[in-house]
């Protein structure tokens, strides 16, 4: 039990990041703005909360609205960029994914650091224990026991889910990427649209960048989100930008991974296992994509939709 | 008193001037049709009227006052409404969410509105203006299972909800079943004596005979006449769109009996799409030579796989396609080629020219295999370039430059190229598909005029179109495509139009049964 246990709490710590990228993704997915920048805005999140926290002693509140203004910041910069001056959407991603890092090291050769700790905070003060629930097998290491913004990325599930389906927000964004003409016709302003949907998906960046590095680790170390970002856009794709079916690939991908981190402790040849997820999600991908296709009869690159 | 009065409105894009100083009126009550050629300015002076475009200069007035519209949304407020030709509609909203986009409904939170949508209210609105207006909609179901009618039934409402006095369709009849078109002209009358006034652009003379009480037509951009319909026929409005007089019918009559070798023949061929639902049920047909085999139907009744699958782009999972007796089925698009199959697709900028390319490139995409092409896998420009240049001057392809490339061509210019390639490769068999959709009245004349001396050489046509008249006109035998069937066959010269107008909705008639 002790196996599985660990097994299920880890999920949950590579679920939360991954789980805040794709709630926040789907917006602009839905919106027709393809948003590869969610890794680049991760790391912006992860970097500015931790080097807030290591240099402003017990102001935990600075940091996080740090993090969360900086991805702010940097979707403001895409959708100017890419909405509003109708730039290529994948190279401004391309480059803030690229940006981010480089700043990141750049700063920290400054301070002559490797990685940034923060020394005064200690993780588990800010974790939640749930008095009950804990001693329950299965359900204890899934709910209890975790930071604050996992909790808030379990709640973000089903508003997301009722801003994309029962608001006119949501009716709106979706128009606006299915039908961009019909959206003029009726005088919705499709760039007010856009940019909003790119913005909440960056302020969930924030808040997964601050879950991965500060509320996990107290510490940045450069390129740590290591991919979930590109992860969330898989799930967001295999789920075709509905919340729920989206979750459930990135809860998917979040086990698997868990599942490999936890027999490369075991192993001998663990880092032939770290490359299992990476492989799962490559089958997934191609089972998904092998299954949207199963019934069409139509040859090489002509679609039907 | 003038509803809509336009004075010298004029619009320039660059150096070319769309509409040179049209003046408008349109009375109130009245059906006014605004009628021209494809490129002529009609949707330029319509997209003016309901704000989608700036006039460059002169003045709009509705009921009298000068408007300045920024954007459809103006043009609404003001009460004038726009049914677009393509659909502007959600696919994957239901028919309430569609009508109320925008403009939705709030459930309160007490005195304030919450930012949730009060969907019961919306449904209950939309039905009851469905009833009230005897719309054949269902307010719950989703856009995307709708039929092209229903669609358009759906846009004319979404602006009767928005209280539109003004109502601008364009092309509106396009898509439409013979009854289907009988159906919006009597709507349409009806609600003119409600009191709505109503703008048509169309390019249809019977129809404008049919619903209109004024005309409008309109050339290159001028106002060349106006007309009570009562004191005018439908030669007169031809020679005024084209400038000439023109053929308005061409037939087959002269071109000898259809021979008796069946030359291509489909038996019992069947599809899916990919949500796996048949789109294909057992077609089968045959075609003689020197014939013109035609398939009507209502767009959407399986008629685009039906061209997917018999020029390669699809493949058929039961049933055969025979030319000549040998088995042709699911061959890819370049073996048909070979086999001496020209096919005139469907939609001629997706899958029959590269806009970005040449003429020349495009006049021997599909026989780059030809030996005077290529040889030892390089190109022969220079042969490319003289069978482009054969091929403008004898189609008489009207382009500004030689070199340049297809997307300089108006649309019957480049539909041209398309046949003078297909023409030229010396086939057995054509597959037409729309071959004058989108195409000028002089263009569409040259075009049916290809097919018939082609057919009258003694090989075979299979043609497939919407446009009933197209078909009625040219083929020798129609086949009808309702739901993936064809569910009956004709004889154009003794059928009536009403019968094959049945057929399209599904109904068989009592002598064809």
């Amino acid at each position: 039990m002790r196996g599985l246990d660990s097994i299920l709490y880890e999920s949950i710590v590579y679920l939360t990041p991954t789980l805040l990228c794709v709630l926040g993704g789907i917006f602009a997915y839905k919106a027709n703005v393809l948003n590869i920048a969610l890794e680049g805005m991760m790391l912006a999140g992860a970097f500015v909360s931790v080097l807030v926290a290591h240099s402003h002693e017990n102001k935990l509140f600075l940091a996080y609205l740090a993090a969360f203004a900086v991805c702010i910041f940097l979707g403001l910069v895409f959708s100017v960029l890419g909405v509003t001056l109708k730039g290529n959407v994948i190279i401004i991603g391309l480059a803030i994914n690229m940006l981010v890092p480089a700043v990141a090291g750049f700063v920290m050769k400054l301070m002559s650091l490797a990685s940034i700790p923060v020394k005064w905070f200690s993780t588990n003060s800010i974790m939640i224990s749930i008095p009950v629930i804990r001693d329950i097998p299965i359900l204890g290491p899934l709910f209890s026991g975790h930071p604050p913004i996992t909790y808030i990325s379990y709640l973000l599930i089903l508003v997301m889910y009722l801003l994309m389906y029962k608001t006119k927000f949501g009716v709106h964004v979706r128009v606006v990427g299915e039908n961009e003409d019909a959206a003029i016709n009726l005088g919705l302003n499709t760039k007010k649209y856009k940019i909003l949907a790119v913005l909440i998906g960056a302020g969930c960046c924030g808040l997964a960048g601050t879950d991965l590095a500060l509320e996990r680790l107290s510490l940045y170390t450069n390129n740590m989100t290591a991919g979930r970002g590109f992860i969330a856009i898989a799930a967001i794709y295999c789920g075709r930008g509905d919340p729920l079916k989206c979750t459930l690939y990135a809860i998917l991908f979040s086990i698997t991974n868990a599942v490999a981190e936890y027999f490369s402790l075991l192993v001998s040849a663990s880092l032939l296992l770290k490359v299992v997820p990476y492989v799962v999600m490559v089958v997934v991908l191609s089972a998904a994509s092998a299954l949207n296709r199963r019934n069409s009869r139509t040859r090489g690159a002509f679609s039907e939709n | 008193m003038n509803v809509i009065e336009t004075v010298d409105l004029t619009k320039r894009f660059g150096n070319f001037t769309a509409n040179d100083k049209i003046n408008l009126t349109v009375e109130k009550n009245e059906i006014k049709c605004i009628c021209g050629e494809n490129g002529a300015g009609k949707s330029t002076l319509m997209n003016m009227l309901y704000g989608a475009l700036q006039p460059t200069s002169g003045k709009i007035l509705i009921n009298g006052k000068e408007v300045h519209f920024k954007s459809p949304v103006d043009a609404i407020a003001c009460g004038i409404g726009m049914v677009h030709q393509h659909s502007k509609l959600v696919p994957s909203l239901t028919v309430y969410e569609n009508i109320m986009l925008g403009i939705e409904i709030s459930k309160k939170a007490g005195k304030f509105n919450s930012p949730f949508i009060d969907e019961k209210e919306e449904r209950r609105q939309v039905q009851e203006l469905i009833e009230k207006y005897h719309f054949q909609l269902n307010a719950e179901d989703k856009v995307a299972d709708l039929s092209v009618g229903q669609c358009q039934q759906l846009e004319i409402l979404k602006m009767l909800y928005r209280n539109v006095d003004i109502l601008i369709l364009d092309e509106p009849t396009s898509v439409l079943t013979p009854q289907e078109v009988d159906w919006l002209i009597d709507n349409l009358k009806n609600l003119s004596r409600q009191g709505k006034t109503i703008l048509v652009i169309t390019h249809k003379l019977r129809e404008v005979m049919a619903v209109s009480d004024s005309v409008t037509v309109i050339r290159q951009g001028k106002v060349i006449g106006v007309a009570r319909t009562k004191d005018t026929n439908e030669r007169e409005l031809a020679q005024m769109m084209v400038g000439r007089d023109v053929v308005l019918t061409v037939s087959n009559e002269n071109g000898g009996e259809p021979g008796s070798d069946t030359v291509y023949e489909v038996s019992g061929l069947c599809t899916n799409n990919h949500l796996g639902l048949d789109v294909l049920k057992n077609v089968s047909f045959q075609i003689h030579n020197r014939e013109i085999y035609g398939i009507a139907g209502v767009e959407g009744n399986g008629q685009s796989e039906l061209i997917k699958v018999l020029t390669g782009i699809m493949l058929a999972t039961k049933g055969s396609v025979r030319l000549f007796g040998e088995d042709i089925t699911n061959l890819w698009p370049d073996e048909l080629r070979r086999k001496k199959i020209g096919i005139i697709p469907e939609d001629r900028y997706k899958h029959g020219l590269c806009r970005d390319m040449t003429l020349a490139d495009n006049c021997s995409a599909g026989y780059l295999d030809d030996a005077e092409i290529t040889r030892r896998g390089i190109l022969n420009r220079k042969n490319m370039q003289k069978r482009c240049h054969d091929y403008i001057e004898k189609y008489d392809i009207r382009i500004a430059d030689e070199y340049g490339n297809v997307s300089q061509c108006s649309g019957g210019n480049a539909q041209k190229l398309i046949i003078a390639r297909e023409f030229e490769s010396s086939p057995r068999l054509i597959i037409a598909c729309q071959p004058t959709r989108g195409v000028d009245v002089g263009s569409i004349e040259y075009i049916h005029q290809c097919l018939l001396d082609f057919r009258n050489k003694g090989y075979s046509v299979l043609l497939i179109s919407s446009e009933l008249s197209e078909i009625m006109s040219l083929s020798d035998r129609v086949g009808v495509m309702y739901k993936g069937e064809i569910i009956g066959e004709a004889d154009p010269k003794t059928a009536s139009v009403a019968d094959i107008g049945l057929l399209m909705a599904g109904t068989i008639p009592e002598g064809m049964r």
